[in-house]
């Protein structure tokens, strides 16, 4: 199924010479490395915006299955199939190149499996001087910022702000769950 | 001289006086400065006190001023000589600098004693916040367009500050991409992950979708990479070195264990869900089926179908009867009592022909768990008659042999004896040879042992060196950083006290005083005693004299009485006497008269260094303008 639509794919891919395919390919795996969304202003040029998605989704495919079932190059080659050789090519270095980084975004998706993941942190220290009631208070808190992705790939921002104890108790709690993980990872 | 200026210049600043930078010396001090600094002096002493800060233009009230100062300086306990408004308006260094010496001495100490204490890092912090929050709230509020996203600086102190909450943002980072293994030039890299990073790898700065979230991306994968380092580091430290092994083989054995335990964890669920969820799933699966299966036959033909699959059917019935009551488009009701019956019948069928196939089934259930129990014993049965028989051939085979054994008995025991023997020699040279081989075996297998121990133990030792080390690194590094924070501490501290007086300096300068003045007291003691030996001597020669006089006066007195030429010697003697004695007159007259010289010209030298001269001219200026003054009102009296 996916070699047909890889097939299918190969005569927009080649609208483009194979001296730009190495920029596509590299701006595609780039992008997929960093969860990050490429502007199509640059390809609009050489394909529609539809042959572009096109595009940019059968290469994903391709890097994914080419690192993801650890392909050799010559599988890989085999697997394109029709496609022109100097495109091949180009393709199969990419990859070559940008192997170490899909593998691990592609280890990260896997092991971010449970319904919801942290996907980014932020801390401010604060010093609160004094408050409506003492002059003086000169109490610590931290505020610290939890970037949660859901299941359905939607983003939360939890803030918690804690004072020292607070913090402690946090801390000995999230120490506590280090100290069985790595039990479960020696033992 | 000049220290004790620059300490008093110092000290006037440090109260608020308004004294430019330029003014190292009182000799640079004008008559204003004097007063206004003086007046200030007095009402940081005394702050009840009511002082004009600045010299009034008018001379009668100048005069006046000066006079209240001099007052409320003598009020303090000032007593170097005489003080009058002179001493201010028409001043000369020296009585200038007594009294700022004085003043000064009788400042307050409090802000001096507080600044003496240790400070802790917290309330310099503290300060610092303060001072910040002062600055920041005495500033005037500016629009936020004057403001490039949010940073305000000043000049005064020189720094900046952040306002308003626009354009704070969130530490944001994203993976960056930097190329690897460049460093190392000994190992080479491949041709297309090179010409991928000369010429396609974009600038770490055009990486990020938004350009502010580059500085957080470069610290987090910076600090990412320390942190890996560091894990690895502790996990080596701790588990690693203990283990013998290589790095690699490590990561090896590391990785080889945890896909193991994932897979022994993944096999373990799927078993579990099998054996809890397995048979409900079957269930549902067949309660499905069952209903399609239904569904489909009740469809089909209207006498078979599960009695799960009649009830739905009925109810579904029931709805559709409903439903075509509700549209109105009623059927007869004759069809519908006749329906329901042969429905009844229908069921009522069904059910016994269920009963029976239930009971059927049942039996044939029950046959089929005899058969089976049957046939497990059975194969009890087979397996033991096996083992019977087995056992029987073994014993029929040795019998047989015996028998066969038995006609020749006599020949074939003596053989038997005799293979018995023979095999007995073989056992014992064997087991000798077995122990001429097994003593040096076991001697090395001792050695070897005894060898492995140590170099065990050896291991062992160093590993615990190499742990003792390692904790010893650490903490000697900790100590560092400490003494680091220390001395940073420290040298803030210590850039805070040079801005007061530089402690110091001065301290060295009056112990050097203090020695040069011991040096002179010493030299001045020497010369004393000079002077008392110069005088003893003196003494002496002068006893000696005269009684060398007497003497020869007595002898050329009895000679002369006799001679007439001794006469003239006694006169002259007693002339060279008296004008020797002139002489020494003379000489102390000369002596009293130099050191009465020396005196009036240090009088000269200290009346001229008084400025008397301008003094004097601004006197004779002031009478002028004073008169001047008392005509015009005198005039303007006349003129009422």
């Amino acid at each position: 199924m996916a070699d047909e639509k890889w097939e299918s794919a190969f005569p927009v891919l080649c609208k483009t010479s194979s001296a730009d395919i190495g920029n596509v390919c590299h701006a595609v795996a780039e992008s997929f490395c960093q969860d990050d969304v490429i502007s199509a202003d640059a390809f609009l040029s050489t394909w529609t915006l539809e042959e572009w998605w096109q595009v940019r989704s059968v290469l994903t495919d391709i890097m994914r299955s080419a690192v993801g079932k650890g392909w050799s190059k010559e599988k890989i080659s085999e697997e394109l199939g029709s496609l022109d050789e100097p495109y091949k090519k180009v393709l199969i270095d990419v990859i070559n190149v940008h192997e170490a980084s899909l593998r691990k975004k592609l280890l990260l998706d896997t092991t971010a499996v449970s319904h919801a993941v942290l996907s980014d942190f932020d801390w401010k220290l604060q010093l609160a001087m004094s408050s409506d009631k003492l002059a003086q208070l000169q109490e610590l808190l931290v505020q610290l910022d939890l970037d949660v992705r859901e299941a359905g790939g939607d983003r939360k921002r939890v803030i918690l702000e804690m004072d020292k104890s607070e913090l402690g108790r946090l801390i000995s709690s999230l120490e506590a769950c280090g100290k069985s993980v790595q039990q479960m990872t020696t033992s | 001289m000049e220290e004790v200026d620059r300490i008093i210049v110092h000290s006037l600043r440090s109260i608020g006086c308004d004294i430019e930078e330029d003014v190292q010396s009182l000799r640079q001090f004008s008559t204003e400065l004097i007063v206004a600094t003086v007046a200030r002096c007095l009402k940081v002493i005394s702050s009840d006190l009511e002082l004009p800060s600045s010299l009034p233009p008018g001379m009668s009230a100048r005069f006046r001023v000066g006079a209240s100062l001099a007052n409320h300086v003598q009020d303090l306990g000032y007593k170097g000589g005489d003080l009058g408004y002179q001493t201010f308006l028409y001043s000369n260094e020296t009585e200038i600098r007594k009294i700022f010496m004085f003043l000064v001495e009788k400042l307050p100490k409090e802000s001096s004693q507080t600044a003496d204490e240790p400070l802790g890092a917290s309330v310099l912090l503290h300060r610092a916040i303060c001072t910040e929050l002062s600055n920041q709230l005495s500033a005037s509020w500016t629009p936020t367009f004057m403001k490039d996203r949010g940073i305000r600086s000043r000049s005064k102190p020189p720094g900046w500050q952040r306002e308003g909450a626009c354009c704070l943002q969130y530490y944001h980072s994203c993976p960056t991409r930097t190329p690897v293994g460049t460093a190392n030039l000994s190992i080479k890299l491949p041709r297309e992950t090179r010409s991928y990073y000369t010429s396609k790898l974009p600038y770490v700065t055009n990486q990020t979708r938004v350009h502010r979230d580059t500085a957080p991306s470069v610290l987090e994968a910076n600090t990412l990479e320390v942190a890996v380092q560091q894990e690895w580091e502790t996990e080596w430290n701790s588990v690693g070195l203990a283990s013998r092994l290589t790095q690699q083989e490590f990561k090896r054995r590391k990785r080889e264990r945890l896909l193991k335990l994932i897979r022994d964890r993944l096999q373990q669920d799927s078993q579990r869900q099998e054996r809890g969820t397995g048979p409900s799933a079957l269930n549902d699966l067949q309660q499905v089926m069952t209903s399609i299966e239904a569904q489909g036959k009740s469809g089909l033909s209207k006498t078979k179908g599960s009695r799960f699959a009649h009830t739905e059917k009925l109810q579904y019935a029931k709805d559709e009867e409903k439903t075509m009551a509700q549209m109105g488009t009623a059927a007869p009701q004759d069809t519908e009592e006749e329906q329901e019956r042969k429905r009844q019948d229908e069921v009522d069928g069904l059910r016994e022909e269920l009963h029976k196939v239930t009971s059927d089934l049942e039996k044939l259930d029950l046959e089929v768990r005899k058969f089976t129990a049957s046939q497990q014993q059975m194969d009890e049965v087979i397996m033991t008659e096996e083992k019977s028989a087995e056992e029987k051939k073994a014993a029929y085979t040795v019998k047989k042999r015996t028998l066969d054994l038995l006609p020749e008995a006599e020949a074939n025991i003596g053989k038997l004896q005799a293979v018995v023997d023979s095999s007995a020699q073989r056992l014992v040279t064997l087991a000798k040879q077995w122990e001429s081989h097994r003593e040096p075996l076991i001697q090395q297998y001792r050695e070897l042992r005894q060898l492995h121990s140590q170099r065990e133990s050896e291991a062992e030792k160093k590993l615990e060196e190499i742990k003792v080390f390692r904790a010893r690194m650490k903490e000697s590094a900790d100590e560092a950083r400490r003494k680091e924070e220390l001395q940073k501490q420290l040298v803030s501290e210590f850039e805070r006290m040079t801005k007061d007086v530089n402690r110091s300096a001065y301290t060295r300068k009056i112990l050097e005083i203090v020695a040069n003045i011991k040096k002179q007291k010493q030299e001045i003691d020497k010369i004393l005693v000079d002077t008392k030996s110069v005088q003893k001597e003196i003494n002496s020669l002068s006893g000696k004299l005269d009684r060398t006089f007497t003497e020869t006066d007595e002898l050329v007195f009895k000679d002369a009485k006799r001679d007439e030429s001794v006469k003239k010697a006694y006169r002259l003697l007693a002339a060279l006497h008296e004008n020797f004695e002139s002489l020494i007159h003379t000489v102390e007259d000369t002596g009293v008269v130099t050191r009465e010289i020396r005196d009036l010209e240090e009088q000269i030298e200290s009346e001229s260094s008084k400025k008397i001269l301008s003094n004097l001219e601004k006197i004779s200026e002031d009478l002028q303008q004073m008169k001047k003054e008392n005509s015009g009102l005198i005039a303007k009296v006349k003129g009422k």
